[in-house]
């Protein structure tokens, strides 16, 4: 049987010129789902970086598989951090962490 | 392969890191590894003004942009430009179709807008009508800076929320402007006459 709620695992880029910390991406990506879908939609997504999978400047977002892309549509919605310019990029969505770790290693 | 075919400036390692083939630059662009079309954006007042200037340029890619629906119905009827960046409702949309002129959504348009929501739902609205009458739909970045780019991946996933299924919504990243790509070789060539007549 399937499980309602899945996993995915998405693997993405920044692009800017200056080093950007991790808390403040997660802020920022909450920020703009609940922005575009509510406070509903952030509670139903339920994103959550993983610090221990970043590395340089690809980091990994943890969220339902219900919202994979409209949490894409936030990502691209971030324009700034800290009124430094940048792209968030997604590479590829994951379904299990094992593949990421192969991936990112 | 996928083009972003609205961009204002030019970036080819920022293009080729996100995904992209091929842009279609409103400016002055040169790439070894990218395809490039030039484009041109009208700003028309009233209808004669948009004839005068869809005649003069020499443009691959001509876009009206955010016309009122007086300077749309003029454009599509005399079918004088390849695509229209605004909300274009029932009967105009019908005739875009007959036209094979394309409806362009723009990703700058959400971004940049004091009411995304709102933009967002005229999409939606303008989508299922162009999907219902079979219109062609562009998505483009509409980057004014390169800094408003976005990634294929983030275009698809745009589409999809704005209700266009996963095939459709990499269409509008390839189809239309594959055929825009392939009319620009025919005219290179010499072999392009006008729409509908070529040299064989």
């Amino acid at each position: 049987m399937k499980k309602p709620y899945r996993k995915r695992y998405i693997l993405f880029e920044i692009i800017s010129d200056s080093k950007i910390k991790e808390e403040l991406i997660e802020i920022a990506i909450k920020k703009a789902i609940k922005e575009l879908f509510g406070e509903f939609g952030l509670s139903e997504a339920n994103p959550k970086l993983l610090k221990e999978f970043s590395k340089g400047k690809k980091h990994v977002l943890c969220v339902d598989h219900r919202y994979v892309q409209k949490t894409k549509l936030a990502m691209a919605y971030v324009k700034e951090i800290n009124k430094k310019k940048l792209i968030i990029k997604t590479i590829k969505v994951y379904g299990t962490l094992k593949k990421i770790k192969g991936v990112i290693k | 392969m996928f083009w972003d075919f609205w961009i204002e400036e030019f970036d080819e390692k920022i293009l080729l890191n996100l995904g992209f083939h091929g842009v279609c630059v409103f400016g002055d662009a040169q790439s070894k590894k990218l395809f490039v079309l030039k484009g041109e954006k009208i700003f028309a007042k009233n209808s004669e003004e948009l004839k005068i200037k869809c005649k003069r340029t020499k443009a691959d890619f001509l876009l009206l942009v955010k016309p009122n629906v007086k300077m749309q119905r003029v454009a599509i009827k005399r079918c004088l430009v390849d695509g229209i960046n605004a909300f274009v409702k029932y009967p105009l949309i019908k005739e875009m179709a007959e036209k094979n002129i394309a409806l362009v959504i723009s990703f700058n348009d959400f971004l940049n807008s004091k009411e995304p929501t709102k933009t967002i739902a005229l999409m939606k609205d303008s989508i299922k009508l162009a999907k219902k009458y079979k219109t062609p739909i562009v998505i483009v970045s509409g980057a004014k800076t390169k800094w408003e780019l976005r990634g294929t991946s983030e275009l698809i996933a745009f589409g999809e929320v704005l209700g266009l299924k996963r095939n459709e919504a990499k269409a509008a990243l390839r189809e239309f402007q594959e055929k825009i790509f392939e009319r620009q070789k025919l005219k290179k060539q010499g072999k392009y006459i006008m729409p509908g007549v070529r040299k064989v």
